[in-house]
């Protein structure tokens, strides 16, 4: 069984070569198939090292070559066939052993890929379970109103009951209040809830758009930056813009991204603490833009910023959340994200910027 | 007795305006400190008691009690908020009770009916 199709063009190309090879080599008719045996074993699944086997079918390969021309009634000087049989013999052994070499790179080389796929995915997964607690903080903000609002609602339910005020239409119009803020207690818990539900890379990437995405994050967000004294402001224009990503990643990223600003507002005491949220078109790209008054990035972390485990949160940060967002970012979207410095009306400040290609059917 | 409740949020305003309004003789209501500190300014002699919620839009309710506790220092105000700073924790005396959100109603009408009761008494 061939491994793969990429190892089976390797193989075709390589019998190409050898038999090219060969018959420069050796004009007197061998057969390519027995000279890319060992080759071709290279390329298969066996119960032993493929080094083992490549030795033993190249030796294996050379004796019945050996055989063959010695069988063989040959009418040639014996000092050219025997140069012929020694030629023949390291050229196969120098191709097949090129092609292990190459076969071997390449199993190395999607190994090593394949396990990167997996330490990022660790990665966003650790991520989103490190931001359960703050989103459990921002599910306390955005129930705190709302369940206030009941609470008083059901107060006045008996209060007016008391004082013999309760007839139908204030108990009817109690009930469609309550109800209202029951729906709006349940949305809450669903958009956390899709917020966490794991990323299915089986099912591909969906077209999401921008503008509503960026919404939907500030939608769970608000309360917790208001308190924050942080004033959020979205300067994006509903354009339908949509890119492709995986079930909620993109909003992820933009969730980090405001997290990363507010913790800058809040570390350095910004007291009238900003944040600008814009985006640009053009060509085929969409670009975001948050940009905030946090004091700005260290010159000397400016390039390390998007590095896995790197902080300057002391104890509080993980250093997953930049980088988990690069590997959105690059690896899923097909997009870029960088950082600078930059001076806003409020103060200094730091700039990040996403691009990404716009997804084609919808622009 | 005359009530000033400054509340933003529209539905909390108008249920708790329902319940504060059945403790005092009238009730002003204002949707911001600045509406609040205006109302304060124009019945300053009959307002006997204050409650206000924190983060207001135009002026937030610390404001507010600041500007009006420079003219009375003994009102009594009740600040009802989910969020109250350190700082402003400092600020709260005897005179400023504070209520956390979300409102345990009960603990409010004890204050107010309490501090009607010393007012009265």
């Amino acid at each position: 069984m061939l491994n793969n199709p990429s190892t089976t063009a390797l193989g075709l190309t390589s019998i190409l070569i050898v038999s090219f090879l060969i018959d420069l080599l050796l004009p007197l008719g061998i057969s390519p198939a027995i000279l890319y045996l060992p080759i071709l074993i290279a390329n298969i699944r066996t119960p032993f090292p493929a080094k083992v086997m490549f030795h033993f079918c190249t030796l294996i390969t050379a004796f019945i070559f050996i055989a063959y021309m010695s069988s063989a009634s040959v009418m040639a000087d014996e000092s050219v066939i025997i140069m012929n049989r020694v030629l023949a013999v390291i050229a196969v052994w120098v191709i097949g052993w090129l092609c292990y070499i190459i076969k071997q790179g390449q199993i190395r080389l999607n190994e090593e890929l394949e396990t990167n796929k997996q330490k990022d995915s660790a990665l966003i997964h650790q991520s989103r379970m490190a931001g359960i607690g703050e989103m459990i903080g921002y599910v306390a903000h955005q129930w705190r109103q709302p369940l206030t609002t009941l609470h008083l609602i059901f107060f006045n339910i008996k209060d007016s009951y008391e004082h013999d005020e309760l007839d139908k239409e204030s108990l009817d119009t109690s009930f469609e209040k309550s109800k209202e803020l029951i729906e709006t207690l349940s949305s809450t818990i669903d958009d956390f809830r899709d917020f966490f539900r794991p990323t299915d890379p089986s099912k591909g990437r969906e077209a999401i758009d921008v503008f509503r995405s960026v919404q939907h994050v500030l939608n769970l967000i608000s309360i917790s930056f208001q308190k924050s004294h942080i004033e959020i402001n979205l300067e994006i224009k509903d354009t339908k813009t949509h890119v492709l990503n995986y079930r909620n990643e993109f909003i992820h990223v933009v969730m980090n991204v405001l997290k990363n600003s507010k913790d800058a507002i809040l570390d350095n005491q910004i007291s009238e603490g900003r944040i600008w949220i814009r985006s640009a078109l053009k060509d085929d790209r969409i670009t975001v833009y948050c940009v905030d008054n946090g004091g700005g990035i260290d010159e000397s972390n400016l390039h390390k910023i998007f590095e896995p485990y790197f902080t300057t949160k002391d104890s509080y940060g993980t250093g997953i959340g930049l980088y988990m967002s690069r590997v959105i970012v690059h690896s899923h979207m097909g997009g870029t994200i960088s950082a600078k410095n930059t001076i806003t009306p409020y103060g200094k400040g730091a700039q990040i910027e996403i691009s990404l290609p716009i997804h084609k059917e919808t622009k | 007795m005359i009530l000033l409740y400054v509340e933003d949020e529209d539905m909390v305003r108008n249920q708790l305006a329902r319940i504060l309004g059945r403790r005092a003789d009238s009730i002003l209501i204002a949707e911001n400190g600045k509406v609040g500190l205006e109302l304060y300014k124009q019945h300053s002699e009959e307002i006997s008691m204050i409650v206000s919620d924190i983060r207001m839009p135009v002026m937030d309710g610390m404001t507010m009690c600041k500007e009006i506790r420079k003219e009375a220092p003994k009102l009594p105000i009740i600040i009802v908020s989910a969020f109250i700073e350190d700082d402003d924790k400092k600020k709260l005396n005897g005179n400023t009770k504070y209520i956390p959100k979300p409102i345990d109603i009960t603990s409010l009408i004890t204050t107010v009916d309490m501090i009607k009761q010393q007012q009265e008494g």
